[in-house]
């Protein structure tokens, strides 16, 4: 296999961006449990769930963004369009995964900084929510039988749904008061305390877990794709086999 | 549930009476608009349609259960105000609030009964479809109204009637754009 093969090919397992996304990990986890980080008040040594939980919000509007994008492609094109459905569904898939870990991390921060896993606060009721609108796309996709006709609607959904997801997560908590850094009149992290190595190590976690996501997506959409022409060659095999026997 | 208050005091305490009434709204508004397409039978559409293309379809339904959602909001309002003292301080900006929430729900909630109908038309798949969708509305909708009850200055609520309006906006263009995709589908 030639370099450019092995590092260049977005199948190889040594594509270029995904040795990176490993060697940012590795870097992040290693470095983001050991690294000084500024001494403050309640927060101690929590604020390293910088590190790990800003980037699942991250990674979830990315995925989402991208999810809302190929239902776009698959409503307007004409050709491919399985392939845009499949990356549709799995882009949406790892976005509501991101978006439980982020919840989960976020508990774990509460419960040591605020004293609960969980508060009655706009943010974080919107992400539940949040979570809740994309379940229902799942829901939606669950209950229609025809293929071509469950790609359409729920696609249709996903548009439909972007624009109110938006609003809830990234609009409203800003108008309301929150506990949670960086609304309501509270400061993010940024303002005060992140000091160059923290940024470098929240950015390489920003970047490293955003290409995990998409490499686990990728890999989603292409198990799909080949289970799709397995399906489709068993489809046609058999029908020729009727053909046959007529 | 109405009795049951009633039955303690006639005035509310106006938390509960603003949670109450917006409960009211967001219910009598889903039960208007959720059957938006149920009535359509096989025949029906087919005639639509030969008729008419999807996107003045969406566009006389989005007009009929905004309008209709509307006017059954300010019944409400009426027999809810007779029934509980109202403690509204600014009614004219209350009133402009639940206008512009309950259109808002009526358009979310056609496009949802349309996305619902076109899945199998089950009843309950509207609900789980609106709901998580009508809540970032409700939200501002209620804190827009409570500075309205509380008879604070105009400018509080300004953010909210504009994001309000701005969101209905979006959601009859994106229902306008979309609706033509679902209705072949």
């Amino acid at each position: 296999m030639s370099i450019h093969q092995t590092f260049f090919n977005n199948r190889s397992p040594l594509a270029w961006w995904k040795i990176a996304s490993f060697l940012l990990l590795l870097f992040v986890v290693l470095k983001g449990f050991t690294s000084n980080v500024p001494r403050l008040p309640i927060l101690n040594e929590t604020i390293r769930n910088l590190y790990f939980h800003v980037p699942m919000w991250f990674g979830m509007t990315a995925f989402l963004l991208v999810a809302f994008i190929q239902a776009i492609l698959y409503l307007s094109s004409k050709t491919n369009k399985q392939l845009q459905d499949i990356r549709s569904v799995e882009y949406t898939n790892m976005g509501l995964c991101f978006g439980v870990l982020g919840i989960l991390t976020g508990m774990v921060w509460a419960k040591s900084t605020w004293g609960a896993y969980w508060t009655p606060d706009p943010k974080l009721n919107a992400a539940a929510i949040g979570m809740l609108i994309y379940s229902a796309y799942i829901v939606l996709r669950g209950s229609i039988q025809d293929e071509e006709q469950r790609a359409r609607i729920s696609a249709v959904f996903n548009i439909f749904a972007f624009p109110a997801f938006v609003s809830l997560v990234y609009i409203l908590p800003r108008l309301t008061d929150s506990l949670h850094p960086g609304n309501g009149g509270n400061p993010g992290f940024n303002s005060y305390d992140r000091d160059r190595d923290m940024n470098i190590l929240f950015y390489s976690s920003g970047l490293g877990f955003i290409l995990l996501g998409v490499w686990i997506t990728t890999l989603r959409v292409r198990l799909r794709t080949l289970k799709l022409k397995r399906e489709q060659a068993l489809d046609s095999s058999s029908s020729s086999i009727l053909d046959s026997n007529q | 549930m109405y009795y049951s208050f009633l039955g303690q005091s006639s005035a509310l305490n106006p938390f509960v009476w603003l949670s109450v009434y917006w409960l009211l709204l967001t219910f009598t508004t889903f039960n208007t608009v959720a059957k938006a397409f149920l009535g359509e039978t096989a025949g029906r559409v087919l005639l639509y349609g030969t008729l008419v293309s999807a996107e003045s379809l969406i566009l006389s339904k989005l007009v009929y259960h905004m309008g209709l959602s509307v006017i059954v909001s300010l019944v409400s309002w009426l027999l809810f105000g007779i029934v509980f003292d109202s403690p509204v301080q600014d009614i004219a900006l209350f009133l402009l609030i639940q206008t512009l929430a309950v259109a808002g729900f009526a358009a979310v909630i056609t496009m949802s009964a349309g996305i619902a109908y076109k899945a199998g038309g089950n009843f309950s798949l509207s609900a789980i479809l609106s709901f998580p969708i009508l809540i970032p509305l409700i939200i501002m909708a209620v804190k827009a109204s409570k500075a309205a009850m509380d008879g604070l200055d105009r400018s509080v609520s300004w953010d909210e009637l504009v994001l309000l309006a701005a969101l209905n906006v979006i959601t009859v263009a994106v229902s306008y754009l979309l609706f033509p995709y679902l209705w072949k589908a």
